[in-house]
């Protein structure tokens, strides 16, 4: 096990750079998950890592060595793939055991290991079974076996789950993170789905475009974004943003309604108010610092109620988990809990 | 009806493909100079006279020798050149790559009888006139631009991740070809191998321009021997042809199995 610092990390294909200096430093036994949209460079920050992509400039240090220039055999690592990579023609005990018959291991300490680490995985009645006669959650599964087998310094997932349906990627989920509880080895976990990064992570690094926008725990990405791509980014259903200008009683929007702060922020300036769904409540129609809408959709999931409401045609989603009883084309007030409110002016962060 | 109609276009298929074949078979056991005179269709008077004579008065056994020895030169180098350029090709992103390929593909398109002369001159000049490794040589010309392209096709259809894994998993770039890659396109090679091995085979401009003892001749250019300038001896042509024939029919029987693929399915997705 070890601790990653990625120091001024840049990647370019030929002129054109996509991973423009980013620095992250992953403490040793972390799970840390990558997340960002589609060509945020997350996945080519990983082949890094991985010694699968050269490094253009900057440094990965692995422990106290740095592995820029590693061949991949040579850098104690193991990664699971978005696709499983599992070799096709060998049973599922070879799979597990390749790693091992690559470093010259004995067959029968090989054998012992591979037994143990399907025990581990729930393997142990499909050992002899090709790659073809499995189920994706059990391919997966080999997967994972075939990186703990080897008890690496470091873990990499890349987008492991995608490739599931819904049920069996919470289950996975909830199994990885298990595995890591156990053998705590350094993780870096690569997703675009939010949800998986906020219940999987120890620490979370929001990528877009090659650039760390903000890195910290679940939580404090939640709770504390540092800039409205973040705010929209984590969280689903996402944050309601507002732009307008800022005044004495609060944000100053187009049309003249007023959103309320718990302080005066001064100028003139525009910025951006953020509020969750769930920080929003239904008031009295009428009521000082409420927003005027109209219920477009409303969603009951059971544990919590959606509701999709247009005004001026911006979308505003609130959640409860009372049940009001509202109906499509009503005509209601929303009111933020200004204890709850992200103010934004540019790309930083005002309160 | 409709069954009886597709029957009889099957069987009538069936005729026109495995008439020749059957008329040489008859061709070759007819004595000596009377094939001609055959004038039914299942002929009565059979005789391995000719098969005998191919042995006692011609090489012919030197002969399949020789091809067997160029066709499966010709095939396994070309397939060891072609396997590690398809594959340097696939996986490499290198400037002008493409223009390799193209001219790769460019070369297969030109006619052979086009560079007989010209390889005639340069195989004068390199003292490989009259050897077999100068045919070995020139049929590897012929095999290699379309074994680059097809091995290129079967590496692309792998997923560069399982040579990824593989190269985690502590092979260098050269152990993930072998261990991995290689295995899954195995198909692939036979296929390579059995296209090299049978354009090898049959080719006769090569051997019959660049090799003058007789001793030295492929069977394809044996076969032209049976014909002379004012007859030619039907029967025992018939009769190599056959043995010309067969070797291939069995390679291609013993590499069939391995050149069905679908060994690739559920390693990844």
């Amino acid at each position: 096990m070890a601790e990653i610092r990625i120091n001024r990390l840049r990647k370019a294909f030929n002129t054109f750079e996509v991973v423009h200096g980013i620095d992250i430093h992953i403490q040793d036994g972390e799970f840390c998950v990558f997340v960002g949209p589609s060509g945020c460079g997350k996945s080519t920050v990983l082949r890094m890592v991985a010694g699968l992509e050269s490094v253009t400039s900057g440094e990965i240090v692995l422990g106290d060595r740095v592995i820029n220039d590693l061949p991949p055999k040579d850098r104690d690592i193991a990664m699971v793939f978005q696709n499983y990579a599992l070799y096709p023609h060998l049973s599922v005990a070879d799979n597990i055991g390749f790693p091992l018959r690559m470093r010259g291991i004995d067959r029968t300490i090989i054998r012992k290991e591979v037994e143990r680490v399907a025990e581990i995985i729930g393997l142990r009645d499909l050992l002899e079974r090709h790659p073809r006669q499995l189920s994706g959650g059990q391919r997966q599964r080999v997967a994972m076996g075939r990186a703990i087998v080897r008890d690496p310094q470091a873990f990499l997932f890349d987008e492991p789950l995608s490739n599931l349906d819904a049920q069996l990627r919470v289950e996975m989920r909830t199994q990885i993170r298990e595995l890591h509880q156990r053998i705590r080895t350094t993780t870096i976990y690569v997703t675009h789905d939010q949800v998986e990064a906020m219940t999987m992570a120890d620490r979370i690094v929001v990528l877009k475009d090659g650039r760390v926008e903000q890195s910290g725990s679940p939580l404090e990405i939640y709770d504390r974004p540092a800039n409205p791509f973040v705010a929209r980014f984590i969280g689903s259903p996402s944050m309601n943003l507002f732009t307008g200008r800022l005044g004495e009683q609060g944000l100053v929007l187009k049309d003249g309604a007023v959103l309320p702060l718990v302080r005066p922020f001064g100028s003139h300036d525009e910025a951006v108010y953020g509020v969750r769904p769930e920080h929003l409540d239904i008031v009295e129609v009428g009521t000082p610092g409420s927003l005027e809408a109209v219920v477009a959709v409303v969603e009951p999931t059971g544990a919590e109620t959606m509701i999709f409401a247009r005004r001026d045609g911006q979308e505003i989603t609130a959640t409860f988990r009372t049940r009001p009883t509202v109906k499509a084309g009503e005509r209601i007030a929303l009111k933020p809990d200004t204890s709850a409110v992200h103010l934004f002016s540019g790309d930083a962060r005002l309160n | 009806m409709a069954r009886i109609l597709h029957m009889a276009a099957l069987v009538a298929l069936a005729i026109v493909v495995a008439f020749p074949v059957y008329w040489m078979i008859v061709m070759a056991m007819t004595p000596l100079g009377f094939s001609r005179q055959i004038t039914t269709i299942i002929p009565t008077n059979l005789t391995f006279d000719n098969f005998a004579s191919l042995v006692v008065e011609r090489p012919m056994l030197r002969w399949l020798w020789n091809s067997t020895l160029v066709a499966t030169l010709a095939s396994g180098i070309s397939l060891v050149i072609g396997l590690s350029c398809g594959y340097a090709l696939s996986r490499l992103n290198f400037r002008g790559s493409y223009i390799v390929l193209v001219l790769v593909l460019a070369s297969q398109m030109i006619p052979s009888t086009s560079i007989l002369v010209p390889l005639y001159a340069l195989f004068k000049d390199l003292g490989l006139l009259n050897t077999i490794q100068g045919v070995v040589i020139g049929h590897i010309s012929l095999v290699l631009p379309l074994a680059i392209w097809m091995s290129k096709g079967f590496f692309d259809s792998l997923p560069e991740e399982l040579e990824g894994a593989a190269r985690l998993d502590g092979c260098s770039r050269l152990g993930a070809l072998w261990f991995v890659a290689m295995p899954l396109v195995t198909p692939g090679l036979a296929a390579i191998f059995v296209y090299g091995f049978v354009t090898s085979w049959n080719d006769f401009l090569f051997p019959r321009h660049f090799v003058q003892s007789e001793n030295l001749w492929t069977a394809a250019a044996g076969l032209t021997s049976f014909r002379g300038e004012y007859f030619t001896l039907f029967e025992p042509q018939m009769a190599a042809s056959i043995i010309f024939a067969l070797p291939v029919v069995v390679l291609f029987f013993f590499l069939q199995r391995r050149m069905v693929s679908g060994s690739l399915t559920g390693g990844v997705k």
